[in-house]
């Protein structure tokens, strides 16, 4: 079946308001996802100031006790359903898996707009919830006060039980796509390890989703109806419901961070111009990852009246974890030595992803030692753990995958000097904000309050004016976007001289993706010169 | 596409008499105590009887044999959600004797062992 | 096939697969991790029920003897031939068989619409004994937690109905492509998928019955 090849770029195709809401264009949907998940993510990012900005003194601020729980109970719910958990694999992967494996789309195109516009009828649920009264029980909705609350707990719930369905779709998706719409010579072993991470980032979705949802259905019953299986004046049991949640929200951490893992692969290729040290050692370690992450939910309810049995087999289980993620770690820093380095703005995102995971990684190893959990939990020993995996790991990839493939997605270049200077000022702030955390958490300072023991005033002190560094970190870098956006140079097909097939196509790619089908008859990331 | 497997119709026919007739062997069987048992067995006959709508109503007996795996993957994740959630639950009235002996704390959860609905006394 | 052309509409292969055959690979493929979801959605209500009859063994004795096994049993033979039926129209479509198709669906239909009106029967039984879910609960009973029992019992059932309806509209919508002449030989791909969505609600029920009904 020959025909004419439209050259023109996928953005020129068509234009004006329809051309988006009703496109079945995986680039159009990634691109329409990449915004969405910026403004959650800029919604999130007030809150946190706002919370921060409350902390600055022991005493109340500005916040009576109720408003600040609800703050960050936004804050959270806000970061992790519209901004981290579809962050990497909705927007990149959406936009880069076809074009990685050198397909003209997603397997199911109308199930993917399905599931974009799911995302945005869900998040419209959890926006609402914060006119109806917004939700204080925290982003895990514990059971039995998020059933007593006279917040909106109904409709923030719902909202997320919707996104998930967005999440299931979406994986569902990559995993056919995976499967069937390889061209010819890309073999399993051929694929880009992003490809990989999605795909394992896709079993998690598909697997571990359905039982958020399914938890969140049960909360609503049981808020509305008192069905009595988790409310213990009912003789229901509460744990239950930390069982239930904690089955979908810790594998969910690896949907998080797994695409991050997949990005870092990319990026430190491209950059020491060198083949991946340990191809399917990281290939099958994401798999590993993502089987395993089943098995440990129960280290979040280590003071939860968990059994002591069921506990002690929970941190075992734990340790193991770390196993497949140091792999990881490990190849990557063997890729980079002897590599040509070049260290660009998405180089310098892979070294502080480096850096900031290794931390939030090895002191998820010791919140996962049963003995020093129960001091540590819900202080600021937490809160900092999280956040160096989350925003240390996953965001720092997020930025990297933004500077790394904007010019593929834009067409545009950006200034790379601010975009250096950006990234010092964002790794920076963040170790300000969060490192202080730590040690006021080993102390003893508990999450969730926003009236403290002087004690912790000077590290919550240091820890605000960190998250103002953060601030203008984070302004720089939407200004030179939108700069670059404007009035940015024209990319190159190729600027980075990356050997993966989404550069083989135009900087932005046509509506096809490419002029004709890419035979594939090598590994992705074969440099000249260099060992394999 | 023609060339997919059609089932002959006699095949089905078989399967949904089997069907019928383990269902009669469901409540038979119901019938017996089998003591602890009771649910290791119903739950027996009733994955015999899934076991059939799988692989003959479904097809997975003639289909690629990708799609058996994600059925058995997704068991296997269900088992792992059972066994460990279970595992928990079985375990908790020796953890809160423990505590209430050691330390005098009795758990607000009035759910604390097996059977202990008898001695529930919260009003619904 | 030139026979075939003038009673059915011709499909198009979608422009991103090369080939008919890959495009039914992948719709299935796709369908079947759509089923693993679907197993996991139903895991947690079977996790809550087995923690629960765990730790009220006497309650779900005595509650479960509130339901009628007969209503149930003749639910799951419904149930089992209406996925006979749907296994046989997506042979029907195998084989370019346009009236087997339509009617085999039809009577699928009318068993899950069989299915929904002994499952209301039900419904109103327990409601007529103050068996209502959680807050409108005033059944009398020896154990004070029978009301776990039923909340469970709306929840899976409920569940489980609303799959139903949504394969009941499913088939509604097959039967209208079918009339139009979709499918056949070369393209079945929406009749399998459902069928098989079909076979899933079957096999739930298949748990649901003795777990519910048949506890002693
Ligand atoms: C080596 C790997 C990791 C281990 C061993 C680990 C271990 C733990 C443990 C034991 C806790 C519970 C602490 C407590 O509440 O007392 C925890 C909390 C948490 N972890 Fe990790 N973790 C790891 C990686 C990650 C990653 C990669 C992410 C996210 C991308 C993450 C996100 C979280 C979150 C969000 C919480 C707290 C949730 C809450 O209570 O609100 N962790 N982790
Ligand atoms: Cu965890």
């Amino acid at each position: 079946m020959e025909h004419e090849v439209d050259k023109r770029s996928f953005y020129e195709v068509k234009k004006g308001f329809m051309s988006w809401a009703i496109t079945l264009d995986h680039k159009r949907i990634g691109i329409m996802y990449l915004v969405s998940v910026l403004i959650g993510f800029g919604l999130g990012g007030l809150f946190a100031l706002a919370l921060r900005l409350e902390l600055i003194t022991p005493d109340k601020l500005f916040m009576a006790d109720k408003m600040y729980n609800q703050s960050f109970t936004l804050h959270g719910a806000i970061m992790v359903f519209l901004f981290i958990i579809p962050s990497i694999p909705a927007s990149f992967g959406n936009f880069m898996l076809p074009l990685m494996l050198g397909a003209k789309d997603v397997a199911f195109p109308r199930l993917n707009l399905a599931s974009f516009h799911i995302f945005l009828l869900g998040a419209a649920f959890l926006v609402l919830s914060i006119f109806l009264g917004a939700v204080d029980t925290g982003w895990t909705f514990y059971a039995p006060y998020s059933l007593h609350t006279d917040t909106s707990v109904v409709c923030a719930v719902f909202g997320a039980f919707i996104m998930g369905f967005s999440s299931i779709l979406t994986g569902v998706n990559f995993i056919a796509t995976i499967h069937s719409l390889r061209p010819p010579g890309m073999t399993w072993f051929r694929m880009p390890l992003f490809v990989w991470a999605l795909y394992s980032t896709s079993i998690l979705q598909v697997l571990a989703t359905p039982v958020l949802g399914i938890t969140l259905l049960l909360l609503m019953v049981e808020r509305v109806m008192n069905i009595g299986i988790f409310d213990p004046s009912l003789g229901g049991d509460p744990v239950l419901f930390e069982h239930f949640f904690w089955f979908y929200s810790h594998p969910a951490v690896y949907i998080m961070i797994l695409p991050a893992m997949g990005v870092m692969s990319e990026l430190v290729t491209t950059f020491c111009r060198r083949n991946i040290f340990g191809y399917k050692y990281i290939a099958y370690s994401s798999i590993a990852i993502a089987v395993i992450s089943f098995l440990v939910w129960g280290h979040h309810l280590f003071v939860s009246g968990q059994s002591d049995f069921a506990s002690m087999l929970f941190s075992l289980l734990t340790f193991l974890v770390a196993i497949p993620s140091a792999i990881k770690i490990f190849n990557w820093i063997a890729t980079m030595y002897k590599g040509s380095i070049d260290a660009k703005s998405p180089f310098l995102y892979f070294v502080a992803f480096i850096l900031l995971f290794c931390i939030g990684g090895f002191t998820g190893i010791v919140l996962g030692s049963l003995s020093l959990d129960v001091n540590l939990h819900d202080t600021y020993f937490v809160v900092a753990h999280f956040h160096y995996t989350m925003m240390g790991g996953v965001l720092m990839a997020f930025l990297g995958a933004v500077h790394y493939w904007w010019p593929k997605m834009i067409g545009k270049m950006y200034n790379e000097l601010l975009a250096k200077i950006a990234c010092f000022l964002i790794v920076i702030g963040f170790n300000v904000v969060f490192f202080p955390q730590f040690l006021m958490g080993a102390k003893g300072m508990p999450r969730r309050y926003h009236v403290y023991d002087p004690e912790f005033h000077v590290y919550h002190v240091i820890s605000t004016v960190g998250s103002w560094i953060l601030a203008v970190g984070f302004i720089m870098v939407l200004y030179y976007l939108i700069q670059s956006l404007r009035n940015g140079e024209k990319a190159p097909d190729n600027p980075w001289g990356s050997l993966t097939l989404e550069w083989k196509t135009t900087s932005p790619p046509i509506l096809e993706n490419f002029e004709s089908t890419p035979s594939v008859t090598c590994g992705p990331y074969e440099y000249k010169g260099s060992p394999s | 596409m023609s060339e997919h497997y059609v089932v002959p119709v006699k095949t089905y026919v078989k399967t949904l008499l089997t069907l019928i007739f383990l269902t009669f062997v469901t409540v038979k069987i119901a019938e017996f105590d089998f003591g602890s048992l009771n649910v290791a067995v119903a739950l027996f006959v009733a994955m015999i009887k899934a076991t059939v709508v799988a692989l003959f109503f479904m097809g997975l007996k003639w289909d690629k044999g990708f799609n058996a795996v994600i059925l058995i993957t997704s068991l296997i994740f269900m088992a792992i959600f059972f066994l460990l959630t279970l595992g928990d639950i079985e375990t908790r009235a020796q953890t809160d004797k423990v505590e209430a002996m050691r330390f005098g704390i009795n758990s607000p959860v009035n759910i604390i062992g097996e059977g202990h609905s008898e001695s529930h006394s919260k009003k619904h | 096939m030139s026979e075939l052309d003038s009673k059915f509409i011709k499909h198009e292969v979608a422009h991103h697969f090369e080939s008919a055959e890959q495009e039914f690979d992948t719709a299935k493929l796709g369908m079947w991790t759509f089923l693993g979801q679907e197993l996991l959605f139903f895991s947690a209500l079977f996790v809550a029920y087995a923690v629960f009859r765990f730790l009220y063994p006497a309650m779900f004795l005595e509650a479960h003897r509130h339901l009628s096994v007969n209503m149930g049993f003749l639910n799951t033979i419904v149930l089992l031939i209406s996925s006979f039926t749907m296994a046989m129209a997506i042979r029907s479509a195998q084989v370019s068989n346009k009236k087997h198709t339509f009617i085999y669906l039809l009577v699928t239909l009318v068993c899950a619409g069989m299915f929904m009106v002994v499952k209301y029967m039900e419904y109103m039984e327990k409601f007529h004994h103050g068996l209502l879910p959680g807050r409108w609960f005033t059944g009398e009973g020896t154990s004070e937690v029978l009301h776990i029992f039923f909340g469970l019992y709306f929840c899976l059932t409920g569940l489980h109905g609303i799959h139903v309806l949504i394969g009941m509209g499913l088939i509604i919508w097959l039967l209208i492509r079918t009339q139009k002449g979709e499918f056949y030989s070369e393209y079945y791909t929406p009749v399998e998928m459902v069928g098989l969505y079909w076979h899933l609600v079957d096999l739930v029920w298949i748990f649901l019955f003795p777990l519910l009904y048949l506890v002693g």
